[in-house]
């Protein structure tokens, strides 16, 4: 807390953050000593989210240096690859024929009973 | 190589930023690096490692090169040879500039290289091709190089988030090549600001304008050669047949040799391509598009430098935003290979044909500066790939409406109504 003996007054203060607390700023009351805990937390918070936001980029930057460090394997598969682009269209299919099977067996059911009604009668459990 | 995740230190608790991806440590790195490149060239079998390689390397780029700028002349006397000076009838179908523009599509997207599409043209515009007609063609080659990385991102199906990522970093490409087209072909028509800005440079740097009209043409009579051999072999063919056998030859010449120099080039640029994408790691924009151009022009292929982005995008370990500045980067880079290509002609066909290549700058220049200036058309791209690649997670039919309907049936289909209407 005590973050006024160690400031040097030559240091200029940057222009977004506030002054640190000085001996005006001081205590003197209980409503003193929380309003000054509380902005302390604030300015802790804020200087821990700058630092995550520091990490997170020089982390991103070393994993982006680190692939193109992979370079030659990312430009050898840099071609399209037919048998993934075969096994796409084979998953749309299923995809769409599943829909509409699921869509039939909608229109199937009987009028007037919710889905998880006749989910819950024993007669349609599966096994 | 394993991807395993790094010990962390202290601050191990907080979250990764790069999702889904293992940070790999300096030593694993130069482990897996120095093991072995699964890069492979073509005469990796008969030389053994070293300067000798290289040399043989550099040498059949340089053949590919020569093979290539001669193959845009075959073309064009091709092309004079069939039509008779009758282009403009036989390109009759194409005279429609939305035909054109999806004949460029078309016939990037089957050869998965514009720089494939860009030369051809530059050889026919140079046999005659008017240039109402090849300048669509070249806006087309655009849209139709985007298909590639978009089939490559639909590999990453099995992982839902990495599909996610990998489909919108493909098609932000997609929708910048298309909005730059919605945007300069009409005003290509209305205007022909291209056609006039390029035939001008193109006039400049070829001595047309009377700048260099005494210099002897070097390049030009070195690639004479191989255009008059195969014009004495097609020949005694009755015309327009001996033509067309030409034009086929000067395709398949291209073909062979735009493929051939971007696989040499691939094995010995990967050095200079890493230090280029190193140092725009971590700057602006303008570094990320800087780094797309140079690492395309290395690699002689915008398909090449986009696709291999895509896995690097799927992995997290580059967002949308990283990767859009770079694809746009790859547009302008991929236009040196016609430029490149337009080297060899000499005379007026010279002038056109390079104007066709400075057409395919010009565009992509126009295009970065008009959408990627403008803070409202930038975001353009972005959220439209990132809706169509959240649609397309949860119902893969979205990406296969997409992938089919803009490459294969739009084109298709607007063709075939122009044709039969």
């Amino acid at each position: 807390m005590n973050s006024t003996s160690d400031h040097d007054p030559s240091t200029p203060e940057p222009a977004d953050e506030q002054p640190p607390l000085t001996e005006e700023d001081m205590p003197r009351s209980l409503e003193e000593i929380d309003a000054a805990l509380v902005r302390l937390m604030a300015e802790t918070e804020a200087t821990v989210n700058r630092l995550r936001a520091e990490l997170a980029e020089r982390r991103q930057h070393e994993a982006q240096h680190a692939e193109i460090e992979r370079l030659e394997h990312h430009l050898a598969e840099a071609t399209v690859n037919w048998s993934k682009v075969k096994e796409f269209f084979e998953e749309v299919l299923r995809e769409l024929t599943g829909r509409q099977a699921a869509d039939m067996g909608e229109d199937e059911r009987p009028a007037g009973r919710p889905e998880g009604e006749r989910r819950n009668d024993p007669g349609t459990e599966e096994r | 190589m394993s991807h395993q995740q790094p010990e962390r230190d202290a601050t191990s608790d907080l979250e990764s930023p790069v999702a889904g991806t293992a940070v790999l440590t300096a030593g694993e790195v130069s482990a897996d690096t120095a093991s072995e490149s699964p890069l492979r060239g073509p005469f990796d079998s008969l030389i053994a490692e070293g300067r000798a390689r290289s040399v043989v390397n550099w040498l059949s780029v340089v053949v590919s090169v020569y093979v290539l700028i001669s193959a845009v002349g075959v073309i064009g006397a091709g092309f004079k040879a069939a039509t008779g000076g009758q282009a403009e009838a036989l390109f009759g179908f194409a005279s429609n500039p939305i035909v054109a523009l999806m004949v460029g599509v078309l016939a990037t997207a089957a050869t998965q290289s514009s720089s494939t599409t860009t030369s051809i043209t530059v050889g026919l515009a140079a046999g005659g091709l008017p240039l109402e007609i090849a300048i669509p063609i070249i806006m087309g080659a655009n849209i139709g190089t985007t298909l590639t990385n978009t089939l490559v991102s639909v590999g990453m199906i099995r992982n839902k988030d990495d599909f996610r990522r990998a489909f919108a970093a493909a098609t932000v490409h997609d929708f910048f090549n298309l909005l730059a087209v919605v945007i300069l072909l009409p005003l290509e028509i209305a205007t022909g600001f291209l056609e006039r800005v390029s035939g001008w440079l193109a006039g400049a740097l070829t001595g047309v304008g009377g700048v260099d009209t005494d210099s002897v043409d070097v390049v030009g009579a070195a690639t004479a050669p191989l255009e008059s051999l195969v014009g004495s072999l097609t020949e005694p063919m009755a015309a327009p047949w001996g033509g067309l056998v030409m034009i086929a030859v000067g395709v398949a010449l291209i073909v062979l040799s735009i493929t051939f120099i971007g696989k040499v080039l691939k094995v010995l640029m990967v050095g200079q391509a890493k230090r280029v994408l190193h140092g725009a790691i971590g700057r602006g924009p303008i570094s990320g598009i800087a780094s797309g151009a140079v690492v395309t022009a290395i690699v002689q292929s915008s398909s090449t430098a986009t696709s291999l982005m895509i896995p690097l995008a799927g992995s997290g370990t580059f967002t949308l935003r990283q990767i859009y500045p770079f694809t746009l980067g790859s547009n302008i880079g991929t236009t040196a290979t016609a430029l490149l290509a337009a080297l060899g002609l000499s005379g007026v066909d010279a002038a056109l044909g390079l104007q066709v290549a400075l057409v395919h700058l010009l565009f992509n220049l126009a295009a970065t500066a008009v959408i990627f200036g403008i803070p409202f058309l930038r975001a353009i791209p972005i959220k439209g790939a990132t809706w169509l690649a959240g649609r397309s997670a949860e119902n893969k039919s979205f990406a296969a409406v997409w992938v089919l309907g803009v490459f294969v049936l739009a084109p298709g289909l607007l063709i075939a109504a122009t044709t039969i209407f």
